[in-house]
């Protein structure tokens, strides 16, 4: 049984429209993706699962109205930022966490201790 | 080393070619050939004859050249004839009273028309269709006629008939079997051409078998036909057939075919084994071959067997496409469908006069033959069907008829299909061609041959170069991204003319979606080449590729390169001692680059404005080493120092490279110029190389080394340096304004039509009228320079965007380094160390 809780992690200020930022939880690297258009924002794990590196949020956004990816800025693997899987086929996947914009702040539902990576299914 | 001595007796298009073949084959010194030709002229183009008298010359058909002959040191008796071979001796004697002695002889004597021996076959106004001799004679002829015949409805038959056509004459063809090109077509396919060449007003007659040819009163003849029948002319012209030129042989004592024909094996020999026969007078298995193709075969087969590397003939597809007065005509393999179960397949279509048929076999999943009239378009498909056995398609009637069944992809070819087979080139060869740079297709058509024989499969040709040409560098869909329903130089044009600034414009305006990783660095690109605005601001950043982001070059770790700007190599002790000392207090690794100038990798995100900062102070720009830009202009140090050097190539290096620099384009532009002949700065695997010259510079442009090697190409030659500019300046605009997303202007030139010509007349000769723009445009890029560090260090929010967490000024403790070789390195994951150990070495 997890205690996740709305965690604020940045103001909204921080985010990038149309592009990544980072966010440091308890020593986890945490990538933020902000969508304009939706006003949405992504939670994914920074982590590129292929390459090993930190570096995900460094990568190029994507997609249309109803599918926003992550292009990882290594080798452009690309991954679903709703669902963290990959787009190229691949069995990695990015973990993920709902996320959302509070006012000026935002928040990451945050369980310590563990990546709520089974938050698509 | 003694010369082959070999003695070559015919100088049709079979005999030319064993000629050009040695001499492309670079061996033709290894042989004392004496080329014995019975006609006045080398050889020349007989498939194309009746062009003779529609307006092309003898020159226009000639293919052998007496200079070329001579220059490869062939001994060329013309206008003689071989009267006598002795086996024993091996001699040959001639009209010209000679003797010559061979090691090695071949007979290409080709065929000689048949006349039908009827009575009056001899009479004055009766010719043949053969020679270049034959047509004056038959022109002089039709002058003072009205009336001609053409005796023999099949293909050669209908070539002399246009010929008389052509001529102005009344025409008649007279045919002793019951349909036109009996060999090819079957009765539907012979009907509808009979309707055809009807309706341009020849009159054909079949079924009529000529009992006599008599002279009249007016100096013309009358024929009279078995049936009762008779058809007056003023000239008649024989062309039922050809027999193989045995004569010689036969006398000779070699073996010859019943029906004559100069026996041959694999090899190409015949009973003397130091006499080889080809074309048209050879004898194969019983079968003569009357076509150019199958000659050209055996001409390589003997090659092969002279320089003792077998490649045994095998036979010959006879397959033959073809327009006879305007009319299409094809006839493929088993065309009557003679094949034990073959069945066939017809589409006659009165509406467009067209009649096809596929013969395939009793599965019906092979194709055997088939026949086309009207409409040939589909010769080269068919054709490679039944050649290389592909399985037809389920309803193997939809080739016909495309859009009655379920659409079935083309096959595709396997790349030992052979495409042309008059010089045997495969589909294998095509892609090899284009692979090695022959971007279009008479380039690939010059080197590979293909299609320069009977040009049947010319269409096949330009598909498959084509199609290799998009595979290797272009793409067919020319839209940038499902985002964006253009292509790169319409938004170029777009974002130019609208005057739009900002990629939310464009998408707003000309795009969809929120864009990704293929538009947004690619229009970020145009707009950074169209107005230079400072890339990292806020409006911008979004779009920026993963290097422009950070204005540096991401490594495997994580961590980024710093390259700065040193132009054209020269640096100053002071700032070599600088980039030292920065690189010890950052802990860098250090690498001297291919672009002469200092690579510090291994900065992480954060310690990039710091070490900018320094950099900056000491008087270092930006290398722009992340960007798809101009990178660098590589020099030699010029006649400042070097005891050849003829041109000052350090001082124009470096104008060059501060001029450009900070400009973006479609992909990496790199420099360099020489300062002398020896091209010591390899100015010519640049995309701009200039090279001194004691007059000025030699220009060269859109070479490139990396994946695709390609020399430049010289574009101007003894330019001043102000013209120089000028050209380099209207080259890269329009290469900017025109090429594809990620297209080096080597590719960029290769798929520009017209070529290296149309891109001097552009740029040389104003022919768009659009130099001053050009000039202007980069002008602006010029004028508008600034280093981007020094913009980002200072603007405090862009500065910012370099820390790794926007909620914490914790350091990223992801990144592990070790020590290699003195330096520090990335510490290689568990399982991926490739690293050498040079001890062990």
């Amino acid at each position: 049984m997890r205690h996740s809780t709305w965690l604020p992690v940045c103001n909204a200020d921080d985010l990038i429209a149309g592009a990544g930022v980072c966010v440091l939880i308890n020593q986890q690297q945490i990538a933020l993706f902000f969508e304009p258009i939706k006003a949405q924002v992504y939670a994914v794990s920074n982590l590129d699962p292929m390459q090993h590196v930190e570096s995900v949020s460094r990568g190029l956004m994507g997609g249309s109205a109803d599918q926003t990816y992550v292009a990882t800025p290594l080798l452009k693997h690309r991954y679903e930022l709703a669902t963290g899987l990959s787009l190229d086929g691949g069995d990695r996947h990015l973990s993920c966490w709902p996320a959302r914009i509070l006012g000026p702040v935002v928040e990451v539902l945050y369980s310590p201790g563990s990546t709520t990576e089974a938050s698509y299914g | 080393m003694l010369l082959t001595r070999l003695a070559i007796v015919g100088n049709g298009m079979v005999g030319h070619h064993l000629i050009q073949s040695l001499a492309d084959q670079g061996i033709i010194d290894q042989y004392a050939i004496t080329l014995f030709c019975e006609e006045p002229q080398l050889a020349y183009d007989r498939v194309n004859l009746t062009k003779y008298l529609s307006g092309s010359s003898a020159d226009d058909l000639s293919l052998g050249n007496i200079g070329d002959y001579e220059r490869w040191g062939l001994d060329v008796k013309l206008g003689v004839t071989v009267t006598n071979i002795d086996l024993q001796s091996h001699c040959v004697s001639a009209s010209d009273g000679s003797h010559t002695q061979y090691h090695k002889l071949i007979l290409a004597t080709g065929s000689y028309p048949f006349v039908p021996p009827v009575p009056g076959h001899d009479l004055k106004p009766c010719f043949v269709y053969r020679t270049l001799a034959d047509l004056d004679a038959i022109e002089a002829a039709a002058k003072s006629a009205q009336i001609g015949v053409v005796v023999g409805g099949g293909l050669l038959g209908l070539e002399a008939a246009k010929a008389l056509v052509d001529l102005g004459l009344t025409t008649h063809v007279v045919e002793f079997s019951d349909r036109l090109m009996m060999q090819q077509l079957d009765a539907d396919g012979g009907a509808l051409l009979r309707q055809k060449i009807t309706s341009l007003g020849v009159q054909i007659h079949t079924s009529k078998n000529t009992k006599s040819i008599n002279p009249n009163d007016d100096g013309g003849l009358s024929m009279a036909f078995a049936d009762g029948s008779t058809l007056n002319t003023d000239l008649l012209v024989f062309s039922a057939g050809i027999r193989p030129r045995d004569q010689l042989a036969r006398d000779a004592g070699l073996e010859v075919g019943e029906r004559g024909g100069i026996t041959i094996d694999d090899n190409c020999q015949t009973s003397d084994a130091d006499v080889y026969a080809i074309g048209e007078c050879a004898l194969w298995q019983g079968r003569i071959f009357g076509l150019v193709a199958p000659g050209y075969q055996m001409a390589q087969v003997v090659i092969g067997h002279l320089q003792h590397a077998c490649r045994p003939f095998t036979g010959a597809d006879m397959s033959t496409k073809l327009k006879l007065m305007g009319v299409d005509v094809a006839s493929i393999g088993d065309a009557q469908g003679t094949t034990d179960g073959a069945r066939s397949y017809r589409l006659i279509d009165e509406r467009n006069g067209t009649y096809q048929k596929l013969v395939v076999n009793g599965g019906g999943n092979t194709l055997l033959g088939a026949i086309l009239v009207g409409d040939a378009s589909l010769y080269g498909e068919l054709l490679q069907y039944c050649l290389n056995g592909l399985a037809l398609p389920e309803h193997p009637e939809t080739l016909l008829l495309p859009s009655a069944g379920e659409s079935d992809p083309k096959p595709e070819l396997p790349d030992s299909a052979t495409i042309c087979a008059c010089h045997n080139v495969t589909k294998g060869d095509l892609c090899n061609s284009v692979q090695a740079g022959h971007s279009n297709l008479s380039q690939v058509k010059s080197q590979t041959k293909a299609g320069t024989g009977c040009g049947g499969c010319s269409p096949m040709v330009a598909d498959i170069v084509k199609t290799a040409v998009l595979a290797h560098g272009g793409e067919v869909n020319h839209n940038l991204c499902d985002h964006f329903s253009y292509s790169r130089q319409a938004l170029y044009d777009l974002i130019r003319i609208k005057q739009l600034t900002t990629f939310d414009q464009a998408l707003v305006q000309y795009g969809s979606g929120i864009g990704c990783e293929i538009c947004k660095p690619a229009i970020a690109s145009i707009l950074a080449s169209c107005w230079n605005h400072y890339v990292l601001a806020r409006e911008h950043v979004s779009q920026q590729d993963s290097n422009d982001r950070f204005l540096a070059n991401i490594q495997k770790n994580g961590t980024y390169s710093v390259v700065p700007r040193v132009a054209a190599g020269e640096i100053r002790p002071e700032q070599l001692i600088v980039l030292g000392e920065v690189a010890q207090e950052f802990n860098l690794y250090c690498k001297i680059t291919g672009g002469q100038r200092i690579d510090l990798l291994g900065a992480q995100q954060e310690q990039l404005p710091d070490i900018w900062h320094r950099l900056i102070d000491a008087g270092f720009e930006t290398g722009q080493a992340y960007g798809k830009s101009v990178r660098t202009v590589k020099s030699c140090v010029g006649d400042n120092w070097c005891r050849y050097g003829t041109g000052d190539s350090m001082g124009l290096a470096i104008a060059l490279e501060n001029r450009y620099k900070g400009l973006r384009s479609p992909h990496k532009l790199k420099f360099a110029v020489s300062g002398c002949i020896r091209e010591c700065a390899e100015a010519r695997s640049k995309d701009i190389g200039v090279i001194a010259t004691d007059k000025g510079w030699n220009l060269y442009v859109c070479g490139n080394g990396g994946i695709q090697p390609r020399h430049a190409d010289l574009f101007a030659t003894d330019l001043s340096t102000e013209t120089l500019i000028k050209y380099v300046d209207r080259l890269l605009m329009f290469y900017i304004k025109t090429a594809d997303r990620l297209q080096r202007t080597s590719t960029w030139l290769g798929q520009l039509d017209g070529g290296l010509n149309y891109l001097k007349q552009v740029v040389i000769d104003d022919y768009l009228d659009l130099s001053a723009e050009f000039e202007q445009q980069m002008q602006h890029i010029v004028d508008s320079y600034q280093c981007e560090w020094k913009a980002t260090l200072q603007d405090p929010e862009a500065s910012a965007r370099f820390k790794p967490f926007v909620n914490s000024d914790a350091k990223d403790t992801s990144i592990q380094m070790h020590l290699l070789r003195g330096q520090t390195s990335p510490l290689p994951l568990a399982g991926r160390d490739n690293l050498i150990n040079l001890e062990q070495i």
